[in-house]
């Protein structure tokens, strides 16, 4: 006579147990990240020496100045936005438009080989690409524009361009790919051309799942630690003015990421220096959080689900 | 008043999908050993109370069950085991599934699950049961081909099979002869009528004629409202209590 | 699709219909050379890394040790170092990523919750490396006590390689047809022993794709390892394969990369650049692994 085992009974419900933790574990160390970042940088924050409006104001940036200890961010937040802003000037057309290449106009087996070039081109690690930026684009800005130093805004602005087109292109890949082909049957069948399909049908039906592409590519270039630091150079230097061209991508930068990676060796633990690094590090999740939540909405809005 | 002799007790038994109610209240038993038909037109909730007597609804979301089943005098909603429980019913849904495993072990595998590991008793339960399913002639010699390689009346087979595999002692079976040939159909027939000495046996169907065939006592279901449960003769000789009933074994409509 | 430009020809072309035409053609042009225009600069890029590596690439540049100050010589504990630190975050994360999954797709109830760990496995994969360091140096480096360590480095990367393989796996598992689940549950086989059973044997290719897209990550990441366990130099011995405890610090291919190019100076090109192949070649490698393994399976599909 068949039947359950208790013994086999209990042990699946220690299984399933250990399952549902495992499950709230991405929750857990979202958390977790939070909570042990912010712990290594409070003392500064209620030390009573930390005005948050002037740490992401004021430019001077000098916290390891025994006799006057400045933390203004505000050039390095310049320098993170001037990448990745001139980062994404390159990545969004291009990426968008290899998404659209990818998904409309090209063959199966073209279409094979080019997501496997793509999810290559995700692959490559960051320190290559720092050091291709370090190298290769150094050599190469130097000479095209006659620049002093290569490791500017222009450098790590290619680099991380490079490095966010394919999150662009599969992401967009996949908005393209979700509008319903009934869409595109209707645009034929009032005989337009397929330019005309994509340009008045599908990109407006698409345009979430693209914007939320857009984003996810801005959230990586943020984020992006080791490219910038080899490629930029060490400036801690806004490249914007009000003179034309206003970015100026010749100039050398540093940004958020940078700066912690440059300077965390160089700290004693627990010293002011050392925690206002963690607040940078704060603030970074901070933004990053929420380019990611305004990603998530934006897709969920669309799929209803 | 409650039949305790039946094998099963089914009591203002109420369903619906979210807001949408697909049973309203149906009281009747199902006695032991006994083929009990159900008929009725599609969307009766045919499906549904199969679906409730196994317990297999409680995967459904949006699913609200009310009112009593018992087996045994047992409520099955407060089983201490819903898995234990499942095993002892079996059940044949109408579209044919092939496990990606072999044939053998598509047999196999609730058997295994419950602990049965002896080879030959598992060689012997695995024929016996593919025999009954009348499909073990056809694969005999490759039982070790995938289930989902199978073609649709075969897969089909296989699944009763599957259902016998884990003794079960009240037999579901949902529509099983849609994909069937009527020559093996028949076979089945007959082995179900022989199986109804060792099981109890629920035979959910559309055609009104394979009722007339098998079962001892018929209920007839109609969107979702019992019209007439009684003995099958009686029902299906146009001397049935109700006109819905005469009407819809004539054909009239469904 | 081909179908209205054929039909457009049974009409007398007329010239919108021919502007329109053209514009197709332009617009197909214009999109396959910004595809080109990101596939050609990474061949270009790689064909250069490799020129200017040859002079030092050979197997013994792998097994070698850094002489001279990491002038010269080779990146065995280099090399070594990531081997470990890969393996170890693999053990960690590949357990949890799945079972996390499995929670996911086959327990989960549609519901806020469910939502809000969707968000966050989005989220954790969205985190800045230098972030991940951050976290890494003060939970398992300082709060945990581990010290500067191949554990603590590979816990981290463990926590941020997480979501590769958790929604490798999900995606695996969602694709296992609800019929086959619906089928098992129909005998009382309970949901765990149809997951073991049934849903995981055919989903263990997505799951093996995970893993490896783990493995190419942890192997290239760098920032989470600065601080946490990775160091400038560890004296090893040659070719030994155990050199490091768990405890011990140790050196690894990204971080070697890194410093050799940065702050080391007077290096001669061809180091830097064949230590940049020999992590490409590894990382690029591992990939090509896991779309073959992808291109394999789906020819031998069992349904």
């Amino acid at each position: 006579m068949l039947h359950r085992s208790k013994y086999k009974a209990l042990l699946e419900g220690l299984i399933e147990w250990i399952i549902r933790i495992c499950g709230i574990s991405a929750v857990v160390f979202v958390f977790a990240i939070f909570l042990f970042v912010f712990w290594q940088g409070k003392g500064l924050i209620f030390s009573g020496e930390f005005d948050f409006w002037k740490f992401l104001t004021t430019k001077e940036w000098y916290p390891a100045s025994e006799s006057n200890p400045r933390y203004g961010v505000y050039a390095l937040i310049t320098g993170t936005i001037s990448v990745t802003v001139l980062a994404m000037v390159i990545a969004v057309p291009f990426g968008l438009g290899a998404a659209l290449f990818i998904s409309e106009f090209c063959s199966p087996k073209l279409k094979e080989t080019l997501k496997i070039v793509i999810e290559l081109l995700a692959a490559i690690p960051s320190v290559v690409w720092g050091f291709i930026g370090l190298t290769i684009m150094n050599q190469l800005i130097m000479e095209l524009f006659g620049a002093p130093i290569g490791l500017t805004v222009l450098n790590g602005a290619i680099i991380l361009a490079l490095m966010s087109v394919p999150i662009i292109v599969s992401i967009g890949e996949d908005a393209l790919q979700a509008v319903p082909d009934s869409y595109r049957e209707a645009g034929i069948g009032l005989g337009v051309t397929r330019w005309q399909m994509v340009y008045k049908v599908l990109l407006p039906a698409a345009k979430n799942g693209l914007l939320a592409a857009v984003l996810l590519g801005v959230g990586r270039a943020i984020g992006e630690t080791m490219a910038v630091l080899m490629a930029t150079g060490h400036a801690v230097h806004i490249p914007f003015d009000a003179e034309f061209p206003f970015l100026h991508g010749l100039d050398s930068v540093r940004t958020l990421t940078a700066t912690i990676a440059a300077e965390l060796g160089e700290t004693a633990r627990d010293s002011s220096h050392y925690q206002v690094l963690f607040i940078i590090g704060i603030l970074l999740f901070t933004i990053t959080f929420a380019v990611n939540l305004a990603a998530d909405l934006i897709v969920k809005g669309i799929k209803g689900k | 008043m409650v039949d305790q002799t039946a094998k099963l007790n089914i009591d203002g038994l109420k369903v619906s999908y979210g807001s949408k109610q697909v049973i309203h209240g149906i009281t009747f038993d199902i006695q032991p050993n006994e083929i009990f038909g159900v008929i009725g037109p599609a969307q009766s909730g045919k499906t549904s109370m199969l679906r409730v007597i196994n317990r297999t609804i409680d995967f459904t979301a949006n699913a609200h069950v009310e009112g009593t089943v018992k087996m045994e005098g047992q409520n099955v909603f407060h089983v201490k085991d819903v898995y234990e429980y499942r095993r002892r019913i079996g059940m044949v849904a109408p579209l044919p599934v092939g496990l990606p495993l072999t044939i053998y072990d598509n047999v196999a595998f609730a058997p295994r699950s419950f602990g049965m590991k002896d080879k030959s008793e598992l060689n012997e339960l695995v024929q016996r049961c593919l025999e009954q399913a009348a499909l073990w002639d056809e694969v005999k010699d490759r039982l070790d081909t995938l289930g989902t390689m199978l073609s649709g009346g075969q897969q089909q087979r296989l699944t009763i099979a599957r259902a016998l595999s884990h003794q079960p002692e009240v037999l579901c079976l949902d529509e099983f002869s849609i994909a069937i040939d009527p020559v093996t159909t028949m076979k089945i027939e007959d082995v179900l009528k022989e199986l109804r000495n060792e099981m109890t046996i629920i035979l959910v169907t559309n055609l009104v004629q394979q009722a007339r065939r098998l079962a001892d006592r018929t209920m007839f279901l109609l969107n979702g409202n019992l019209v007439e449960v009684g003995d099958t003769e009686k029902m299906f000789s146009g001397n049935a209590k109700e006109t819905k009933t005469n009407e819809f074994v004539s054909g009239a409509f469904g | 699709m081909t179908e209205s430009v054929n039909n457009a020809k049974r009409f007398t072309e007329t010239r919108i219909g021919r502007n329109c035409q053209l514009t197709e053609k332009i617009a197909k042009f214009v999109f396959l050379l910004m595809t080109l225009t990101m596939v050609l600069p990474l061949l270009l890029i790689v064909g250069f890394l490799f020129y200017k590596a040859w002079p030092a690439l050979s197997i013994d540049f792998v097994l070698e040790l850094p002489k001279n100050g990491m002038r010269a010589g080779g990146i065995w504990p280099a090399f070594l170092g990531t081997l470990y630190l890969v393996l170890i975050s693999l053990v960690i994360a590949a357990p949890i990523g799945v079972m996390a999954a499995i929670y996911l797709n086959e327990y989960a109830k549609e519901n806020w919750f469910t939502r809000i760990i969707n968000l966050a496995v989005i989220n954790l994969a969205g985190v800045p490396s230098i972030v991940h360091a951050l976290f890494g140096l003060g939970a398992f480096v300082l709060a945990a006590g581990l010290g500067r360590s191949v554990l603590a480095a590979s816990l981290t990367l463990a926590v941020m390689t997480l979501p590769v393989i958790i929604a490798s796996t999900k995606e695996a598992l969602s694709a296992v047809p609800m019929s086959f689940r619906q089928a098992s549950w129909n005998m009382g086989v309970s949901r765990w022993q149809t997951i073991r059973g049934i849903v995981m044997p055919n989903s263990i290719s997505g799951i093996l794709t995970g893993i490896i897209l783990q493995v190419s990550r942890a192997a290239g990441e760098t920032a989470p390892i600065m601080f946490t366990g990775v160091v400038f130099y560890k004296a090893v011995e040659k070719g030994d394969l155990f050199a490091y405890g768990l405890l011990d610090q140790c050196m690894a291919l990204a971080m070697h990369l890194y410093t050799i190019s940065t702050q080391v100076p007077g290096v001669p090109d061809a180091v830097p650049f064949a230590t940049a192949v020999v992590l490409l070649g590894v990382v690029l490698l591992v990939n090509a692994l896991s779309i073959g393994l992808r291109i394999y399976l789906r020819t031998h599909r069992k349904w």
